[in-house]
């Protein structure tokens, strides 16, 4: 009994924590990079308007897809990055953490109210890239919604990794910057496994291992390229994406109940 | 049951370089007992070990050695947590959040019935006069409205424990007096005051008992009954340069 009520007030804290990083992120920063997504499809749009109908569509399908894709990895970062760095910067956490609240319900609140952000400014994306889409004359294929889930993956993954990075190093620059190279290697998990098989030098060998192992396989997410084939398979990227999510979400956690204020 | 009680408190900052790690003492082997009911505030100039002290007592740092008790528990609790009220020097709130959104935050997180916050939240910011602003952006707001806002956040758990760092920096004499009756009403309620203070005018005319530190040592307590009214001052400055002279 007494569990089950502090398992109630926990779920309560996770839950406030995540509705006001919502809040704060949708106020702060979250619609000016929306913002510059429309803008972006729009002037694709007039841009595009010149050719003919079966190629407008295929670009602005594909410039669509890479846009969200992009946008999504910068909501993100942007997000991830600031989520706790800038707390303890403006000490706002001081007030949070002086509180009956455990270090552990702060920073998995943080993390659902920052993937339900990312997830939001996503979404709202790809409805207006469906209106445009739509408006062109486009037929509503399947295989934009599984395309469009494989990068809801891929920017939940980098988003995780992207909170590890702000807590790991204490600068917001360095966050970025490791986030920005993990996303890199994260799409040439093949090529790394390849070369570590052709490579001599045992240093360069157990480094692309090393790397290979810990970087985040986005190729797995990477729906539209198995479309074609019809060998899209969804539970392994799932899998992967919550066990790599929660290893990631356990070492934050881990580093930030040692952290000092 | 003392309200607070430190034992042997030692804070040694560390400062991780490439070659060599610097070390900056910042409480050393302090002890303290603070009965229920009392006010007591801990002055020291600038860079004497006050915030730490405090921030110590509330979790966010970790002592190097030593103990920190809240009503018998030892920090860091939950426990504890939830019977103290903190106001930090200046009040670090998200200023893309309305006063009433951000109580609302506080209350849930110091686990107030939603029905009682609701309740909560009007009185705390009736007490300190922000009634009208309650819909309006912190990042509206002056300092001496968010100071004020601060007092609030502290006070709508009804916490029995006041921890106030620096809570007469930078007011008004309107807010210094609103301040000054807030802690002296709160007290004769029954609460336990502790705060600390470079001000000690305003210290003399509200404390129970004062300690006196310098440099992270405990270097006096004082009962402000058993001295002549004005010369805590006077008691301040010889125990510092005692101590500059011990050195």
């Amino acid at each position: 009994m007494q569990e089950s009520k502090s398992d109630k007030k926990n779920m309560n804290n996770i839950i406030a924590i995540a509705k006001y990083t919502v809040k704060e992120n949708i106020r702060n920063k979250v619609f000016y990079v929306l913002l510059l997504f429309a803008i972006t499809i729009i002037g694709a749009n007039i841009l595009f308007g010149a050719l003919a109908g079966d190629e407008q569509i295929r670009l602005l399908l594909d410039l669509g897809l890479g846009a969200i894709e992009i946008f999504g990895l910068l909501v993100s970062i942007f997000v991830a990055v600031s989520l706790v760095l800038e707390e303890v910067e403006s000490k706002t956490i001081y007030l949070l953490l002086s509180r009956p609240l455990k270090r552990m319900d702060y920073m998995l609140g943080r993390y659902f109210g920052m993937i339900l952000t990312v997830v939001v400014g996503l979404v709202i994306m790809v409805v207006l890239h469906f209106v445009f889409l739509q408006a062109v004359g486009w037929e509503t294929d399947l295989k934009y919604f599984i395309a469009i889930f494989g990068i809801i993956l891929k920017i939940i993954l980098i988003s995780t990794l992207a909170l590890f990075f702000s807590l790991f190093s204490t600068s917001a620059v360095a966050s970025i910057v490791f986030t920005i190279f993990f996303w890199i290697l994260g799409h040439f998990g093949t090529e790394m496994k390849f070369l570590s098989s052709k490579i001599t030098n045992v240093f360069l060998k157990i480094l692309l291992k090393v790397f290979f192992y810990i970087t985040p396989n986005f190729q797995f997410m990477n729906f539209r390229d198995f479309l074609e084939s019809g060998n899209v398979s969804f539970t392994v990227p799932i899998i992967y994406t919550v066990v790599y999510s929660t290893v990631c979400i356990i070492l934050c956690s881990i580093l930030f109940s040692k952290k000092e204020f | 049951m003392n309200a607070i009680e430190i034992k042997n408190l030692t804070k040694i900052y560390v400062k991780k370089r490439l070659i060599r790690s610097k070390k900056f003492l910042a409480v050393d082997n302090l002890n303290l007992e603070i009965v229920q009911g009392e006010v007591f505030g801990i002055l020291g100039p600038n860079g004497s070990g006050k915030t730490t002290t405090i921030k110590l007592l509330l979790g966010l740092l970790f002592p190097t050695r030593g103990d920190c008790f809240v009503f018998g528990e030892k920090v860091p609790s939950l426990l504890a947590a939830s019977k103290i009220g903190y106001l930090p020097e200046i009040p670090y709130l998200y200023k893309y959040l309305t006063a009433r959104e951000i109580l609302h935050l506080y209350g849930s997180v110091s686990h107030i019935n939603d029905q009682i916050l609701e309740k909560r939240i009007e009185e705390v910011l009736e007490l300190v006069k922000l009634r009208a602003e309650k819909d309006t952006r912190l990042g509206e707001f002056s300092k001496g409205m968010l100071q004020r806002v601060g007092v609030a956040q502290a006070l709508l758990h009804k916490p029995k424990l006041l921890i106030l760092d620096e809570p007469f920096s930078g007011l008004d004499p309107i807010g210094l007096k609103d301040m000054r009756e807030i802690i002296l009403q709160l007290n004769a309620e029954g609460d336990t005051i502790f705060f600390s203070s470079h001000i000690i005018s305003d210290a003399e005319k509200i404390c129970d008992r004062v300690a006196i530190i310098y440099k992270g040592r405990l270097l006096r307590i004082i009962n402000v009954k058993e001295i002549e009214h004005g010369k805590l001052e006077d008691i301040f400055i010889s125990e510092i340069n005692k101590a500059d002279a011990g050195k």
